[in-house]
């Protein structure tokens, strides 16, 4: 969490049982040997050190002066798709912060200035300069939205904002899925404005790699900026987004918004009878959860009180602390729209909702350890082959964009889609692929 | 913050090129941060004083059992010491000294065979109860789950280390289970035991061919000390269930679909005089799919999601209610055998004048059974302690109804959490973070209460003294194995591992229950393990240890299989020496800070001087 050092989790990490509960789904979930394992990185390199108390341990092996940083050290922390699974998966026994802990030892190598890595860097100094991840001038953000007729929300008074985020803005293959959106909101009848070239990034990769200056500087300009329009809501159809805008900028500032993601208004909306849906999809589709979307999308309760002991030796929290485990993440919503698309068939993979195996791409997986990531994805793939289904379907644009390669590298038959491209193609407009 | 000296012990490089040669690049680790993963262990502290054990000089994960061998003979002829270990949970895992070679054997992680005719299951090292439990379900049938949670290697707890379950009244104990193995011996050579000679069909522990599972792990196991074992075939059981428990809701709470003809209880008695005979009446019937007792404080920290939903509920005085408890679970292959099973319960129950407390089959049972039984508690326990048990139930019942928890979803948890074992962090080890077992060996039930009763007095007093959790003292976990042939309770003590006072007297409790076993002839002590304790134990139990180290003198005649948990005769007899010396009068803890020193600078792989000077 914001702030954080290594010290304020010590009795945590000493208090880590190794009992390795973070390395699978929480047990009694477990379906098949197959399918078994929760934490893509140890999934792959296999030594404790990955798994979420390997961290924890490593965290408290560098607290206490055992370890030194080196190249192998760094490695171990950071190829970590930071989904959360260990974290959920430990809490559902304990009351230790096993994703605070790992988030912390990533803010301190920064502070260290021992990382970020080298892969990490472009995205950062793009953060810093640009306003956006991908090193694209800040006129092309608003480049997707050229040919939609929709209010530019710095310039008119609307309900709700679109946050598309940088990668549905500025990745061409991405920025269809976008416009989409808009037009799927709009023909709903919801008043929606986007903020096109003046929309900055999230923060979230930098939340992610550790370095806390520049996402908080990121989260404050980005909250004065939002509050300064007056929306009631804020909609995102990235599940990074829409994790860091919920969840980690209450801790930065308070904003006078609420954030939603796209799937929670679709759900409402089919409730409303403000979707009407004519074209049957006929296919049999599996569903992913993003992390950011399911377990990681809980709003971090600020927490200021002190451990206590009573009992002799219970631990308890006072005031009373509430744990994120992942119990609140948008699960549903995204199951409720697909339920309402006529003549589409979900089928579930066994590692799903706040279990959910990640795609690989998160926590700057993807630039600094491609083949873990793609490692990861071809896993997740496997599995939503295994269901049967023809298409597999999710909600965030870095898995999408990761099982697609995944789907890609496997040779598979699956096809990959967004939600939104789902609901288009049943509300009669679009093809499928 | 101070910086922890570490000592190390530095791999040769040639030694290491050589390993990586037989594992890949990819597989083998001498970072100190990666080492210092293995280092870190459960208990540790109890044993070093903080939270880590020697720090190994690598580790290597093997992917087959050529591999396996090819370290082993590597280590022999370098005379580098090594363990394996599977899943990794324990301090046993490791070595308190610095330097050996950890064997990682998480890559071996296949099922090989899940024969249904023979219901027998060959698995690999990492092959855990939950997975090999998944696929079993699939097949109608079942296996045993070590008390310590699904998370735990089913091979580890077959060949190497202890074997209590919930299910052990109709699921046995690891040891019986274990029907052949494959062995790569302390020397590196190789012995398949159980099975035909010259196939694969893995057919039984006792022949054809050698049995040598008294060799291999006895009663306790060898806890790595004898070589690695990289296969192991295990007894199914018929399942008559689902082949897939399904679940509902989002963590922390799950709910579950109950299978047809199942049904969970939980069962309290005046006292343990009732709860032995009822014991022992259930396992005669051989009704019983699961039976076991948990102590009130961790079968409810189980039901709850956190330390602080626990205490709210504690703190109303459950422990009395719930004191005298067996969990039972009735796995029924058909309407008429439930009804059958059922009816023999509540015959039972009613003789030994037990209580339903809750069960899985509907609230309004419970809540029928709990007015008209409130005239039975009068007869049974008297109007004052009927008074006195009604406050704290009565808020229990308030504050689980407010939390959205109806009896029947706690019975419903206590059953997931009976077949698949998967609360045992959430019962144990939330409280202060850690625990440590002490006495209650394998033994008749009736020996087992006696333990139970025994281990609570002794817990009192460190509980008194701030060492330990106050968890109501009496926290016994165990039950019944074999239709109640044996069972086994063992007393948990509570501790919180970052907390100085814990870990400078955590073992002291341990001591004091060895002590009552030796003095009172109870059954030996779970935790007698390591050379202290075989030095104190050894004299009363036929000098057993001269047994068991000539068994690791003739397979480990290097003595580079870690043997910290498991047995040095020099140490153990030079211990015995100062103990005999004194009279019988001697501070235990001197002496195990005494044989810690020792194997720390003698290393595991070298023999040791005379202690006693």
């Amino acid at each position: 969490m914001l702030g954080k050092t290594l010290e304020d989790y010590e009795k945590d990490m000493t208090r880590c049982a190794r009992c390795s509960l973070c390395k699978w789904p929480p047990l009694a979930q477990v379906k098949s040997i197959r399918y078994s394992q929760v934490c893509p990185a140890i999934s792959k390199y296999n030594f404790h050190s990955y798994s979420g108390g390997g961290k924890m341990i490593i965290g408290l092996s560098k607290l206490r002066g055992r370890v030194d940083y080196s190249e192998e050290m760094l490695n171990v922390i950071y190829r970590c798709s930071v989904c959360g699974a260990c974290d959920i998966s430990c809490k559902y026994s304990r009351d230790l912060e096993p994703l605070e802990i790992l988030h912390t030892l990533r803010a301190t190598c920064v502070k260290d200035g021992v990382a970020p890595l080298p892969a990490h860097r472009p995205i950062l100094d793009s953060m810093r300069n640009y306003d956006n991840v991908w090193q694209q001038p800040r006129k092309k953000k608003g480049s997707w939205a050229k040919k939609l007729d929709v209010k530019n929300a710095k310039e008119q008074p609307v309900d709700t904002l679109y946050f598309a985020g940088c990668t549905y803005s500025l990745r061409p293959e991405m920025q269809g899925i976008a416009r989409t959106t808009v037009e799927v909101l709009q023909s709903a009848g919801v008043d929606l404005g986007i903020l096109g070239e003046e929309e900055l990034c999230c923060g979230s990769p930098a939340y992610t790699i550790g370095d806390e200056e520049l996402f908080v500087e990121n989260a404050r300009k980005n909250i004065k900026a939002l509050n300064s329009l007056g929306v009631r809501r804020v909609v995102t159809s990235c599940a990074g987004c829409f994790g860091v805008l919920k969840t980690k900028y209450p801790l930065v500032e308070p904003a006078n918004f609420e954030v939603v993601n796209v799937t929670e208004l679709l759900a409402e909306l089919v409730e409303q009878g403000r979707l009407s849906f004519s074209r049957p999809l006929d296919r049999t589709i599996t569903y992913h959860d993003p992390c950011h979307l399911g377990r990681q999308s809980e709003t971090y309760k600020p927490w200021h009180g002190v451990e206590r002991k009573v009992l002799n030796h219970l631990v308890i929290q006072d005031p009373p602390k509430e744990f994120n485990r992942g119990t609140y993440g948008v699960y549903e919503a995204p199951r409720k729209v697909l339920a309402a698309l006529p003549g589409l068939e979900l089928t579930e993979m066994e590692r799903i909702r706040e279990f959910s195996f990640c795609c690989g791409s998160g926590g700057g997986a993807k630039s600094a350890f491609p083949e873990f990531a793609l490692a990861t994805a071809r896993e997740r793939v496997d599995e939503a082959e295994s269901t049967g289904a023809e298409m597999l379907v999710t909600a965030c644009p870095w898995c999408e964009s990761n099982l697609s390669e995944g789907i890609a590298d496997a040779g598979s038959r699956l096809k990959s889609a967004s939600i939104i491209e789902l609901v288009s193609y049943a509300l009669g407009g679009g093809e499928l692929s | 913050m101070t910086t922890e000296v570490v000592e190390t012990v530095d791999l040769p490089e040639a030694v290491y090129e050589e390993l990586k040669g037989i594992v890949g690049q990819d597989n083998i680790s001498r970072e100190p941060a990666v080492l210092d993963t293995y280092a870190f262990q459960y208990i540790a502290e109890l044993l070093t004083g903080h939270s880590y054990l020697g720090r190994p000089c690598a580790v290597v994960m093997p992917a087959s059992t050529e591999e396996v061998q090819a370290i082993v003979r590597l280590c022999n002829r370098e005379s580098i010491p090594y363990k394996a270990v599977s899943t990794g949970w324990g301090a046993y895992g490791g070595s308190p000294a610095p330097g050996i070679l950890q064997l990682d054997l998480r890559r071996m992680n296949r099922i090989l065979d899940i024969d249904t005719d023979n219901m027998i299951a060959v698995v690999e090292p990492y092959v855990v109860g939950a997975t090999l439990q998944a696929e079993a379900f699939k097949l109608g049938l079942n296996c045993h789950i070590v008390g310590a949670g699904s998370n735990t290697s089913i091979l580890a707890s077959a060949t190497s280390v202890m074997g209590q379950g919930t299910t052990g009244v109709s699921t046995g104990f690891s040891n019986r289970n274990l029907l052949g193995f494959e062995w790569v011996m302390p020397d590196g050579e190789l012995l398949r035991v159980g099975c035909f000679e010259d196939s694969d069909e893995w057919f039984t522990g006792d022949g054809p061919g050698p049995s040598l599972r008294g060799i291999i792990r006895g009663f306790a196991g060898a806890f790595g000390g004898l070589g690695v074992f990289t296969k192991c075939a295990v007894k199914l059981y018929p399942w008559f269930g689902p082949s897939r428990i399904e679940l509902t809701g989002v963590t922390p709470e799950y709910d579950v679909e109950m299978p047809k003809n199942h049904i969970a209880y939980l069962i309290a008695f005046p006292g343990w005089e009732e709860m032995k005979e009822f014991g022992n009446r259930v396992g005669e019937a051989e009704i019983a799919f699961s039976m076991c007792h948990n102590a009130p404080a961790p079968m409810i920290a189980a039901m709850m999601e956190s330390n602080m939903a626990f205490y709210d509920l504690w703190k109303g005085g459950l422990a009395e209610h719930f004191k005298y408890s067996l969990e039972v679970v009735i796995a029924a292959q058909s309407e008429d055998e439930l009804a059958f099973q059922e009816g023999v319960l509540r015959d039972i129950i009613r003789r030994t004048k037990g209580r339903e407390i809750i069960s899985s089959k509907n609230d309004l049972r419970y809540y029928v059974d709990l007015t008209l039984g409130l005239g039975r508690i009068v007869r049974q326990a008297g109007p004052m302690a009927t008074l006195r048990t009604i406050p704290p139930l009565a808020q229990f019942m308030i504050k689980s109804l407010m939390a959205g928890k109806r009896p029947s979803m706690f019975a419903k948890t206590l059953y997931i959490s009976l077949v698949k074992q998967h609360l045992n962090a959430r019962g144990i080890f939330r409280f202060g973070g850690s625990f440590w077992t002490s006495m209650g060996a394998l033994t008749s039930w009736d020996c087992c209460i006696e333990n139970a009763k025994e281990g609570e007095q002794i817990k009192r007093k460190w509980i008194d003294e701030g060492v330990l959790m106050d968890d109501g003292a009496e926290n016994a976990w165990g039950g019944l194995y074999e239709s109640g042939c044996y069972g086994h309770l063992e007393e948990l003590g509570v501790y919180d591992q970052s907390d100085p006072i814990c870990v400078d007297h955590g073992i002291d409790f341990v001591v004091d229950t060895v002590e009552a076993t030796i003095n009172k002839h109870l059954a030996m002590s779970l935790n007698a393990t390591g050379d202290p304790f075989h030095a104190w134990y050894s004299p009363h139990v036929m000098n057993y240890h001269d047994h068991v180290a000539s068994i690791k003198e003739e397979f480990d005649r290097a003595n580079l299989s870690d043997a910290s948990v498991y047995i040095n005769r020099s140490i153990v007899e030079s211990l015995m020496k100062m103990i005999e010396d004194g009279g019988g009068n001697f501070n235990f803890r001197e002496i195990m800070d005494l044989a810690n020193d020792e194997f720390v600078q003698t290393g595991p792989g070298t023999e040791t001087e005379e202690l006693a000077g």
